[in-house]
């Protein structure tokens, strides 16, 4: 009896240590294996980094050919100093990986649409999608084109191996405490996933059109109607790049074919990227600034994440030295200045997504037509390990123009079925290796020659060197499209309707040194109708680019703090304009004692935004209720058909003539509907007591994994979308960055969040409250480890 | 006074086999020092449940203390609990897995005498 009593605790003990070592689901939220988490020898407690603690002196790091000094200053930033370039980019790898392991990891995981190996099935979805629309496709392209390059292929592995070597010093109680929560381990760094984290930005920055919609919205609504509420190009617009002298170059011409009616019935792509992620960058010439030397200015907005997109870093040999801006992932910065130069980026919207309609020869789907014959379609075999799950295979049509991504195994629709997808991101791109060239570069024709290998995704590039010269050049691969070209469904079969060729490098707009003293960009148009090629994109921005081109203009000696302030201006044109346009709308005399309350505020105010103050969340509410009621005749249809732009709504709410048209055509009664989503707002914030811009907005900077306790929330900023300080929820200015190119040049940043990727570090956080206000961190851009040292900072030596 | 003993020598045993070995070295710790030492009866439970409780605890406490509660605090926030919160179910996890294997260290050895 006692032996079996003996035995039975012994069963007991053994089983409840299994099960502590056990992940378990409760009620669908991982658990981890409770045991092996809460051990403080090898748990979450050995991620709880101490407050005080001291960086190593000497780690080993082989390979090198001689020894890495890293300086970490006060803000955690490293300073790279190698021999050479391979030592560099190893000793980044390893860098990168210490501060952001996990991000790093679960990144080129996302582009890969490998999420479900993580979570399970809930992320099926999501992978496939990503695999559908030739995610891993271009990556493996970009990847190839990579290895060939001279340059590139041996310092991306020397990259690859400096993550690989910090990954290799980690047990299980070294690792980042996501893997402890998720429960799984670190996988080998590749180039691969270096094409994939770039792909991951070509995704983001270039995943968004509205083909689809259009093309139902222009059946639908009739030519005449459809330009109305979806202009190509609305009055009022000035482009990044303007016309300010005949264009020197003859354009390449291609030819439009006949008029083509895809017909209708197809559903909109539900995984396209938020089309709002954009950026502010702008330029200033020495003649206009207090100092004589130009000015540069970047703040790239993006989705507000734990840990930061952004790593910045120093990185130099002797042959350069380089501030900036990387990714985790990309070899050396994206953003930044050397000794002789800075530049940054804004995206460049521009329709590189097409949907082509596909003529199957018969139900199998196995050949479709092209020009007279029929084209068989090859077949790209996708498997998916799914935790907890056997691996789920898929099989994706791919044609001559790219894969058939919706069919009838996948999405909600089967009309979708007919729809492949050509987007410049199955391309191989080498933007990899005009990074490594901007690093270095000297001068404005460095610039243009380092950019002649940045296809995708299509930035913004502006420039600005000690010489006194400031330039902006949008630059990316573009396809030359005849006139309309992609804004509606194409005709897979048509060859003329493919794309035919690319915009050559030396034709992408640029301009350099203009009379205006200044250039800027804000993902608005690019070029005007002046430019000799045909320009597009479904979603363009109206407002921050006026305000920056509006500050700019004024003449004054500028100083790197009004840079700053800029950067943080709160003056939002949307509610601007939008007032202007729908308060004279109103019957004030029908108004009571509240709503005339209201209609004062908005009146007197100023249009900065102010979170503790309620006019810009009252115009908001008020404005998105008036657009919602306006277009829901659009909505009503069964086909997506989309929604006018706010720049559009407006415009046409302000001109009568344009607002009959459209109450005619949709039978709304504008002036009746704007009253009425007036009173409800003044409803709401009565109900409510008041409704501030802090409370509507919830400023929120959240973990990648959407873990709200490693998220911050209810940020007091003074921004809103469409702002300069783009602040909107969990989407905002993702760094800011300004350079005064004196020989050296100086600099200062912001960061939302810290350098270091760890929820248990002090650096985690500690720079965002700092990104909300106006106060900046010096760039220190050392010459040496030794004065480094000088200053205080700690080093660390990586030694072959 | 033996029970105090094996408490010390579980914590101690554990803390060393826990710098190499996973989280059951704990429950190893606590047999090998119940089936050695052999305190009896309730006295085993207590003597790992004091040694494993505050090895895990006081480990608990002094990484959360050098991290000004930085990770606890968030941690404690997805069990809901606080910083304390998180130490004190570490050091009572801790306390039953040393008080269980104590105990069954002291039966086997009774078993096999």
């Amino acid at each position: 009896m006692r032996l079996l009593f003996t035995a039975l605790l012994l069963l007991l003990l053994v089983s409840l240590n299994a099960f502590l070592g056990t992940r378990l689901e409760l009620g669908g939220a991982p658990l981890p294996p409770m045991g092996r988490f809460l051990s403080p020898q090898e748990g979450f407690w050995r991620n709880a980094e101490p407050v005080a603690a001291k960086r190593p002196a000497e780690l080993r790091l082989s390979g090198l050919a001689e020894a890495v000094q890293v300086a970490w200053d006060e803000s955690g930033v490293p300073h790279l100093f190698a021999r050479n370039d391979s030592d560099l980019y190893r000793a980044q790898g390893y860098v990168v990986a210490q501060l952001r392991l996990w991000q790093l990891d679960f990144i080129a995981r996302a582009a890969a649409g490998r999420i479900s190996e993580v979570v399970g099935a809930t992320a099926l979805e999501f992978d496939r999608g990503q695999r559908r629309k030739g995610m891993l496709l271009g990556a493996e392209r970009s990847a190839a084109a990579l290895a060939a390059d001279s340059i590139m292929g041996p310092l991306l592995n020397a990259y690859a191996d400096g993550v690989n070597q910090y990954i290799a010093t980690l047990r299980y109680r070294d690792l980042p405490v996501e893997y402890k929560l998720l429960h799984y381990r670190p996988e080998e760094w590749t180039p691969l996933r270096s094409a994939l984290i770039q792909q991951y930005m070509v995704d983001n920055l270039s995943g968004w059109d509205r083909d689809v919609e259009d093309t139902h919205a222009r059946a639908i609504l009739g030519e005449p109607l459809f330009e109305l509420l979806f202009p190509e190009r609305p009055p009022g617009v000035v482009p990044t790049v303007p016309t300010d002298k005949p264009w020197d170059f003859v354009p390449e011409t291609v030819a439009p074919p006949p008029a083509y009616d895809p017909g209708a019935g197809f559903t909109v792509d539900g995984q396209r990227s938020d089309p709002t992620n954009g950026s502010n960058n702008w330029a200033v010439h020495g003649s206009r600034t207090e100092s004589g030397s130009p000015l540069l200015a970047n703040d790239t907005h993006l989705g507000l994440n734990f840990p930061p997109i952004w790593i910045p870093m120093q990185l130099a040999t002797p042959e350069h030295r380089v501030f900036g801006f990387t990714i985790p992932g990309a070899c050396g910065v994206i953003i930044g200045h050397n000794e002789h130069a800075a530049f940054g980026v804004t995206n460049a919207p521009r329709d590189t997504r097409d949907w082509y309609r596909v003529t199957w020869q018969d139900e199998r789907r196995l050949a479709y037509r092209h020009n007279d014959a029929w084209l068989p379609v090859e077949h790209r075999v996708e498997v998916y390990k799914v935790r907890g799950d056997k691996p789920f295979t898929d099989s994706i049509r791919v044609t001559h123009l790219g894969p058939v991504m919706y069919d009838e195994h996948f999405g909600q629709a089967p009309a979708r079925a007919q729809l492949a997808l050509r987007w410049l991101g199955h391309d191989a791109s080498l933007t990899q290796k005009a990074l490594y060239l901007m690093n270095r570069v000297k001068d404005h024709a460095g610039y243009v020659e380092a950019l002649r290998y940045f296809e995708a995704p299509a930035q913004n590039w502006v420039f600005a060197s000690t010489e006194g010269s400031i330039a902006m050049r949008v630059q990316g691969r573009f396809p030359n499209k005849w006139k309309g070209q992609g804004r509606f469904v194409l005709d897979a079969a048509d060859p003329a309707h493919a794309w035919q060729s690319f915009i050559p490098h030396e034709h992408n707009a640029t301009q350099v040194d203009p009379e205006r003293g200044f250039v800027s960009s804000a993902n608005q148009h690019s070029v005007d109708e002046q430019y000799p090629y045909w320009f597009y994109n479904g979603h363009l921005e109206y407002y921050r680019n006026r305000s920056v081109n509006n500050s700019l203009a004024e003449q004054r000696p500028w100083t790197v703090q009004d840079m700053q302030a800029l950067q943080h201006s709160g003056l939002d044109l949307r509610s601007r304009e939008g007032l202007a346009a729908l308060l004279p709308l109103l019957d004030t005399a029908a108004l009571s004692a509240d709503a005339a309350e209201v209609y004062r505020l908005l009146r007197s105010w100023d249009h900065v935004v102010d979170h503790q103050r309620e006019e810009e969340a009252l115009f908001q509410l008020w404005f998105d209720s008036t657009r919602t009621a306006l277009w829901q005749p659009l909505q009503k249809h069964p086909l997506p058909l989309g929604e006018p732009t706010a720049y559009n709504t407006i415009r046409i709410l302000a001109d009568s003539s344009l607002r009959h048209t459209v109450e005619q055509a949709l039978g709304v009664d504008a002036r009746a509907l704007v009253q009425s989503t007036f009173v409800a707002t003044v409803e709401q914030r009565k109900a409510e007591g008041s409704i501030t811009w802090q409370a509507l907005n919830n400023a929120r900077v959240m973990h990648l994994a959407r873990l709200p306790a490693f998220s911050l929330e209810n940020l007091p900023v003074n921004g809103s979308g469409t702002a300069i300080n783009a602040q909107r929820g969990n989407h905002g200015p993702s760094q800011r960055f300004v350079v005064e190119l004196s020989s050296p040049p100086k600099a200062w940043f912001q960061l939302p969040g810290g350098l270091s990727g760890n929820p248990g570090s002090p650096r985690y956080d500690d720079l965002l409250a700092e990104w909300h206000t106006s106060t900046y961190r010096p760039v220190h851009f050392l010459s040496t480890a030794r004065q480094a040292a000088d200053q205080g900072f700690a080093i660390t030596t990586f030694k072959p | 006074m033996r029970t105090l003993l094996a408490a010390l020598i579980n914590a101690a045993l554990a803390y060393v086999l826990g710098l190499w070995l996973p989280y059951w070295s704990l429950s190893l710790a606590a047999l090998l020092v119940g089936f050695l030492i052999h305190p009896g009866g309730w006295r085993a439970f207590v003597a790992g449940l004091l040694g494993a409780g505050l090895l895990w605890g006081i480990l608990a406490w002094s990484a959360d203390s050098a991290n000004a509660h930085i990770l606890a605090t968030r941690i404690g926030t997805l069990f809901s609990t606080s910083a304390t919160g998180m130490v004190l179910i570490t050091a009572a996890l801790g306390g039953l897995l040393g008080g269980l294997g104590v105990l069954v260290g002291d039966r086997v050895r009774n078993a096999v005498s």
